[in-house]
């Protein structure tokens, strides 16, 4: 549907804000573009809503080539960080502004505005102006606006990030209710990873401009592409070691931790002797309790129960700390500052990084 | 006790009980009162006194009170045409002004970085000029020997010097020069306080780009178009400097005639009498209005 091939955008004098960026969003998918600031996430969006112009590559829409089609006539729909409502105009008024601008006849848009506003749950604020809203209704109304002409692709730039959690987090679920019910594809810009992870059919995580990693949630959580996407989505906890040799297969390696402890399989073919990065979730860290010293032992340091679970910071004999989740369970006591734990991880192969 | 007197003067303040913000205004307030109320009530009083005699011995006849001259100001026809004059001048600027200010703003507005200082900076230049000094300039360039003549009698194109001043077209040219950095500053102002994604969202619902500015721009900036075209209109009832330099006396002014009634035929109630009728038009026309702009700015964003 909306495919982009070795975009790249450089700004005169100043860095490439996106190098070489491939993408493709498929028909009815909800996908997040997902980065920290200055990752060329947003200068992205805006080469696809036609703000700014890419200086290489080819940008698509439905198999069309749209780089001499300017934003008004792109079939694309945008929602503002700040929303960007018509502070002049009422709820019913900018809802209408794009059937108007679109040609549709004057008798058949308030059936549409209608219909838009019930799915967006704004019916009864139709005579109201921008600043007689609060935050969450105007972006509200900033979705339906975008929604009411039926673009073919959504895009969103951080519409969340002026609301407040509770507000946030409601918003999300109607989000997704809203994208299945009208089945629009949507790209949604955003840094705040959980909100990627728990609403994106596939996130495209980039960094300092270029694309790091394409995948569904649990792909990129489970299999980083790069340091940098195990670093970013989620936490995680990266091991010091040193590869001793790869397997016979290829896919698996090696690897001798600075921990100590028996030797650790890394996916991956890393060359013997190389130092490397090996990389554990903080849930899949089991703790036992030990008499202390020896190998892949540490000392808990921090322990802080938040309901569900316990956190845990265990300061290793390297001198690093390794950040571990438990499952607050009534059958198991918990560890405190001071004990002495063994370390065990759940996955028999670990993620690994050239260091 | 080694209170500062800032302190000190502090506490006095507190002490009066009242907000301490209201001290912000007070230099204005006192400006305001000194330079402007007292003289303003001066010269309403002068207004009602008896011209001084025969000859004009005395500027006015200390004493007395008479509404003779706003009688004779209503009832004399010169001074009805004085006032059309007056109003057709200060129109013709208006609307002369307003049509370069606009136009201009928006491009100011629409320029980035050091192009848009310098523009901003070509618009204030004029304002560095001393008034007097700007006319005279102009007349440099109109006048018989100016040197659009001097250019025009070189080329043999005229035989005879063109009447390029003294005259309408010129009045309102050196009034505009004089005007114009003034709504542009508060048109370029207002644009500037628009939250330009406003201007992107219309374009992504499907308006072209002067759709697009016009929904999301100047919509949202009336009320400034109208302030400023406010304030454009009492400059240009006010011209003095550019038609006594520029013009010619068929397009003479009430401040020509309120100079020369006061300096020059030292018959200051007269002056007086025809000021008041002036300020009192004037501050009729601010408030009606402020009124109405309220709802013009409303009306306009919901039509067209």
């Amino acid at each position: 549907m909306l495919k982009l091939e070795r975009v790249g955008m450089r700004f005169a004098g100043s860095v490439d804000a996106v190098v070489d960026l491939d993408l493709e969003v498929r028909a009815g998918e909800f996908m997040f573009l997902l980065g920290p600031s200055g990752s060329g996430k947003t200068t992205t969006l805006r080469m696809i809503a036609g703000f700014e112009r890419a200086t290489s590559g080819r940008i698509e829409l439905n198999g069309r080539s749209i780089a001499e089609v300017p934003p008004h006539r792109r079939d694309v729909g945008m929602v503002f960080q700040r929303y960007a409502l018509f502070p002049h105009f009422t709820v019913v008024e900018n809802v209408a502004f794009g059937l108007k601008m679109r040609g549709m006849p004057e008798k058949e848009r308030p059936r549409r505005v209608e219909e838009v506003l019930a799915l967006v749950r704004l019916t009864g604020l139709e005579a109201r102006f921008p600043d007689q809203l609060s935050g969450g209704q105007q972006q509200r109304v900033a979705l339906a606006r975008a929604l009411a002409y039926r673009p073919a692709l959504l895009l969103l730039d951080e519409p969340l990030a002026n609301l407040d959690r509770r507000l946030r987090d409601e918003m999300r679920i109607e989000l997704k209710r809203i994208q299945q019910q009208m089945g629009t594809t949507m790209l949604f810009v955003t840094h705040d990873q959980e909100e990627a992870l728990t609403l994106g059919d596939r996130i495209a995580v980039m960094h300092q401009g270029r694309l790091e990693q394409l995948g569904t949630p649990l792909e990129l959580y489970r299999k980083p592409a790069t340091r940098f996407v195990a670093s970013f989505i989620g936490d995680m906890n990266f091991l010091l070691a040193e590869c001793m040799h790869a397997s016979a297969c290829g896919t698996k390696s090696t690897a001798r931790l600075a921990i100590g402890g028996p030797d650790q399989e890394i996916a991956g073919r890393h060359p013997a002797g190389r130092r490397v990065v090996v990389c554990v979730r903080p849930e899949r860290v089991v703790l036992r309790p030990t008499s202390g010293g020896g190998a892949r032992t540490g000392v808990v340091k921090y322990a802080g129960f938040s309901g569900d679970s316990i956190r845990y910071a265990v300061a290793l004999p390297t001198g690093a700390e390794l950040l571990v989740r438990e499952p607050a369970l009534e059958s198991k006591a918990g560890f405190s500052v001071g004990d002495a734990v063994a370390l065990e991880w759940v996955d028999p192969v670990l993620n690994a990084f050239p260091e | 006790m080694t209170d500062s007197l800032l302190t000190r003067f502090g506490r006095a303040v507190m002490a009066t009980g009242r907000q301490p913000a209201f001290l912000l205004a007070v230099p204005s307030l006192v400006l305001f009162t000194v330079f402007f109320l007292a003289p303003l009530g001066w010269m309403l009083r002068l207004s009602t006194y008896e011209s001084g005699g025969a000859g004009q011995s005395k500027f006015y006849e200390p004493g007395t009170f008479t509404l003779a001259r706003f009688v004779e100001i209503a009832g004399d026809p010169f001074f009805l045409k004085l006032g059309l004059v007056t109003l057709q001048v200060g129109l013709i600027i208006t609307a002369v002004t307003m049509a370069a200010a606009l136009p201009f703003a928006i491009y100011v507005h629409r320029a980035h970085g050091i192009r848009k200082r310098l523009l901003l900076f070509a618009v204030v230049l004029p304002k560095l000029t001393n008034l007097l000094v700007l006319m005279y300039g102009v007349l440099l360039l109109l006048g018989d020997s100016g040197y659009i003549n001097q250019i025009l009698l070189a080329l043999g194109v005229v035989k005879q010097p063109l009447p390029l001043f003294a005259n309408l077209a010129a009045l309102v040219y050196g009034e505009v020069l004089i005007v114009l950095p003034y709504p542009i500053l508060m048109l370029v102002a207002a644009m500037e306080s628009v939250d330009p994604s406003l201007e992107e969202a219309a374009r992504s619902l499907g308006a072209n780009p002067f759709r697009a500015y016009y929904e999301a721009v100047l919509k949202l900036i009336v009320p400034a178009i109208v302030t400023s075209t406010l304030v454009t209109l009492i400059w240009g009832l006010g011209a003095f400097i550019a038609p006594t330099v520029l013009g010619s006396p068929d397009y003479y002014t009430i401040a020509i005639q309120v100079y020369s009634e006061t300096l020059e035929n030292f018959n200051w109630p007269l002056g007086a009498a025809l000021a008041t009728v002036y300020v009192a038009f004037v501050a009729l026309l601010v408030a009606v209005a402020l009124m109405v702009q309220g709802r013009v700015a409303r009306k306009w964003a919901h039509t067209a």
